[in-house]
C-alpha cells in the first residue's frame, strides 16, 4: 500500500518531492496499481522518461508499453481532428476543439501520456442542426438511444448524443455550451469564443483561460470524479502555463464571468490541500482555506484502489455525486432524473453492474 | 496468490480454496501464497451485496477495469483464463501480439494465427501432448526487431467436443474441470507441459505460418503455400496491437513474412498435420 501524498507527488511533476523515489519492489507494485487505476500511467512515463534508468527494471516494460499505448491514441487523434475540422469547414461551421484533443493539439505540458476517449467539440447552437445532418451523411452514426437518454441529450442536456465514426470508431461528442443551459449556469460563451487561439496546424482551441475553467467545471460539477485527480493535475499544468503572461486576478476574472466565483474557490482550496503549488503559497492573491466541500473533494477523486487503502471514501463520493447532479439541474428535473437513474442504481447496487448490460 | 506464467506475473487476489487448488494443478510448481511483485492483477470479487445470498455472482476487476459479465462462481476458471489473456491484450505493447497459437519443433517456431472456433487450441494442445513445445495455444508474442517468439506458462483452453477428443488421445494429460455452458461453450483446461520443460523453452525464430482448417469430412490432408501478400494480409486479420505498436509493428512484420512461409492446410486427422509439420521443420521435402 501507498499513502496519496506519494502518489501525488508521483503524478504532479511541479511537487517539490517528484524526484524517482527510492522504494522497494513491493512498494513499485503498489504504485503501478494506483497508476493503471487512475489512467495515469502513461502521464507518468513521460514525466519520467529521461530517467527511466532510475526505475526498477520489472517496472520499465510497462512505463514502455503505456507509452506507445498514449502515442498511437495521439496519431488517431489527430487523425480524427483534422478529419473533423475539414468536414465541418465544407459546411462553413466554426468549432472549437476542447478538453484532452484540445491538449493534444495546443501540445500543452499535461498533453503527452493523457488519456481520453472522446473527442469533444464546442460549436455554436444555431449550426447544430446542420452539423447533425451532414455528419450523419457522412460517415458518423448516433448510438440508438432509449427516450429518456433522448429526450436528456436534447432538452436538458448541452450537446448532441454521442457521435460514432464508422471506420475508425472514434467517438464525437459536440456541445454549444461547457454545461447544460438548465443549469442556471450561463458560461460567457461570446468571450470563450473571442479568446480562442488558433494553433500551428491551425486548429481552434480555447485559451488556457478557457482550458482551466472547462477542465474545473468538469471536475467540480460532475457526478463521477474517481478519475478526478487526473483533472486536477491538468489544471495544475495549464494554470502553471497560465502566469507565465497573466496572474491570479485574470483567471478568477474569467471564473466570474462565467458565473463560477465559488467553483473558483472550491478550486483553489482543492489545489492547496492537495498540490500545494507555489502560486498558492506566501504572499499569494489568494490565500484558500479549506471547506467541508473542498475536504469531500480531497477524498472522492482518488481512485478507488485496495493499493491506496480502499474504499475509504464511499460517503464523500456519495456526496460528490449528489453534489454534482443538483448542481448542474434545477431541483425539479433533478428528482425526476434521480427517480429514473437512481432506480437503475438501486438494482445496480443490488444486483450487480452488469444487470442492465 | 501469485501465479509465475514465465513472461508474466498475475497476482490473483479472492480466489477461494477450492478454485486455489485448481489453479495450483494447472500452473503446477508456478503458484505462491504472495509476491511483492506482479505485472498485473486480477481481483474477485462478489458483484454485489445481494448476490452474496442470492443466485451468488462473481465479477473480475482488473486493475480498475470490468471487462466482462459477472459470472456464476462455477464458472470462474475460464474467466481467470481470459482475464489473464485480456491483460496482455490490453496492457503489452513493447512486443507484437497476434491471436494464434505458436508450437515449436528443431528450434523453428509455427504459427497458427486464427479466431476463436477454428481449431487452432486443439491442435496446439495436440501437439503439445506429442512431442511439441507449446508456447501458446492463443497469443504468439513476438519480440520487436528479432522477430522471435516467447513463451509462457499457460494451459491450453478447450471448447465443447475439443475435450473429449484429446481426453481420447491423450488420456494421462492433465485436464481440469469442465465449465459447462460458459458463453463460449464448455470449456476445460490442458496443461501440455511441466514447469522444467518449460524452462529449457527459448525464444525462437519462426519459419511458417500455417492458416488451419478442420473439416470432418476431408479425405487427406490439403495443403496449399500461399504467396507472402496473402499470408501477411490474413496475419493482419488475427493482429491484437498491430495499430497501437505501429511502425515497429510494421517493421517486425515485415521482417518476419520474409522469413518465413505460408500454408493453408485443410486436415481431418491432427497427426496428418503433425506428420506435415515435423517433415517441414526436420527439413524433409514436402510431397
Amino acid at each position: 500500500m501507498i499513502n496519496k501524498s506519494l502518489f501525488v507527488s508521483l503524478v504532479d511533476p511541479y511537487s517539490p518531492s517528484a524526484d524517482i523515489p527510492n522504494q522497494d519492489l513491493k512498494t513499485w507494485d503498489s504504485i503501478l496499481r494506483v497508476l493503471r487505476s487512475s489512467q495515469l500511467l502513461s502521464s507518468y512515463a513521460f514525466n519520467v522518461k529521461q530517467n527511466i534508468a532510475d526505475i526498477p527494471t520489472p517496472l520499465r516494460p510497462h512505463l514502455m508499453s503505456a507509452m506507445t499505448f498514449a502515442d498511437a491514441q495521439e496519431r488517431q487523434v489527430r487523425h480524427a481532428a483534422n478529419l473533423i475540422q475539414m468536414q465541418l469547414s465544407k459546411i462553413n461551421a466554426p468549432l472549437i476543439f476542447l478538453k484532452g484533443t484540445a491538449y493534444t493539439l495546443a501540445n500543452t505540458t499535461n498533453a503527452k501520456g493523457r488519456l481520453f476517449s472522446d473527442i469533444d467539440i464546442l460549436v455554436h447552437k444555431q449550426d447544430m442542426p446542420t452539423i447533425e445532418g451532414y455528419l450523419l451523411n457522412n460517415g458518423w452514426g448516433i448510438k440508438t438511444l432509449d427516450d429518456y437518454d433522448e429526450k436528456y441529450y436534447r432538452d436538458w442536456s448541452h450537446e448532441l448524443p454521442p457521435f460514432t465514426h464508422f471506420e475508425t470508431g472514434t467517438n464525437l461528442d459536440i456541445h454549444h455550451t461547457l454545461l447544460p443551459p438548465i443549469s442556471g449556469y450561463q458560461i460567457d460563451l461570446k468571450d470563450l469564443w473571442s479568446h480562442k487561439v488558433i494553433t500551428e496546424q491551425a486548429y481552434a482551441v480555447p485559451s488556457l483561460g478557457y482550458m482551466i475553467l472547462h477542465s474545473s467545471i468538469h471536475l467540480l460539477l460532475n457526478e463521477d470524479v474517481d478519475k478526478g485527480l487526473r483533472d486536477l493535475i491538468d489544471i495544475n499544468h495549464l494554470i502553471y502555463a497560465y502566469f507565465e503572461n497573466n496572474d491570479m486576478q485574470s483567471l478568477k476574472a474569467i471564473f466570474a464571468r462565467s458565473g463560477c466565483e465559488n467553483e473558483f474557490d472550491l478550486l483553489s482550496a482543492i489545489l492547496k490541500s492537495l498540490l500545494n503549488p507555489d502560486y498558492l503559497n506566501d504572499g499569494a492573491a489568494v490565500n484558500p482555506t479549506p471547506t467541508f466541500a473542498s475536504r469531500m473533494y480531497c477524498q472522492a477523486l482518488f481512485p478507488d484502489c485496495a493499493a491506496l487503502g480502499g474504499s475509504s471514501a464511499s460517503f464523500s463520493r456519495a456526496w460528490v455525486y449528489t453534489r454534482g447532479h443538483l448542481k448542474k439541474m434545477p431541483k425539479g428535473i433533478f428528482f425526476k432524473h434521480i427517480a429514473h437513474k437512481g432506480y437503475r442504481t438501486v438494482a445496480k447496487k443490488l444486483f450487480g453492474d452488469f444487470i442492465f448490460r | 496468490m501469485l501465479i509465475d506464467a514465465g513472461l508474466y506475473r498475475y497476482r490473483i487476489n479472492g480466489l477461494s480454496l477450492d478454485y486455489k487448488d485448481q489453479v495450483r494443478r494447472l500452473y503446477p510448481n508456478s503458484c505462491y501464497p504472495s509476491g511483492e511483485w506482479a505485472d498485473y492483477q486480477i481481483d474477485v470479487t462478489c458483484s454485489s451485496l445481494l448476490r452474496r445470498y442470492l443466485k451468488p455472482q462473481t465479477a473480475i476487476n482488473i486493475e480498475g477495469q470490468q471487462p466482462f459479465n459477472p459470472i456464476r462462481p462455477d464458472k470462474l476458471l475460464p474467466s481467470l483464463e481470459w482475464a489473464m489473456n485480456w491483460c496482455v491484450a490490453a496492457f503489452e505493447h513493447s512486443r507484437l501480439l497476434f491471436h494464434s497459437g505458436v508450437v515449436v519443433k528443431n528450434q523453428q517456431a509455427i504459427l497458427f494465427p486464427a479466431r476463436s472456433g477454428s481449431g487452432k487450441s486443439t491442435l496446439s494442445t495436440y501437439l503439445g501432448l506429442n512431442g511439441w513445445q507449446l508456447f501458446s495455444d492463443e497469443m504468439a508474442i513476438i519480440e520487436l526487431g528479432s522477430t522471435r517468439l516467447q513463451a509462457v506458462f499457460r494451459p491450453t483452453s478447450l471448447k465443447n467436443e475439443s475435450i473429449s477428443i484429446i481426453r481420447e488421445l491423450s488420456p494421462n494429460a492433465t485436464i481440469s474441470q469442465t465449465a459447462t455452458a460458459t458463453h463460449k461453450g464448455n470449456i476445460a483446461h490442458v496443461r501440455t507441459n511441466t514447469r522444467a520443460q518449460f524452462d529449457d523453452y527459448k525464444p525462437t525464430m519462426p519459419s511458417a505460418v500455417v492458416f488451419v482448417n478442420f473439416d470432418p469430412n476431408a479425405e487427406q490432408l490439403k495443403i496449399i503455400e500461399l504467396d507472402k501478400s496473402v499470408g501477411m494480409s490474413h496475419m493482419l486479420l488475427n493482429q491484437f496491437n498491430y495499430h497501437i505498436v505501429g511502425e515497429a509493428a510494421f517493421d517486425t512484420l515485415v521482417k518476419l513474412v520474409n522469413e518465413v512461409r505460408f500454408f493453408d492446410v485443410v486436415y481431418r486427422n491432427m497427426s496428418d498435420v503433425d506428420e506435415f509439420l515435423t517433415d517441414f521443420v526436420e527439413g524433409r521435402p514436402l510431397d
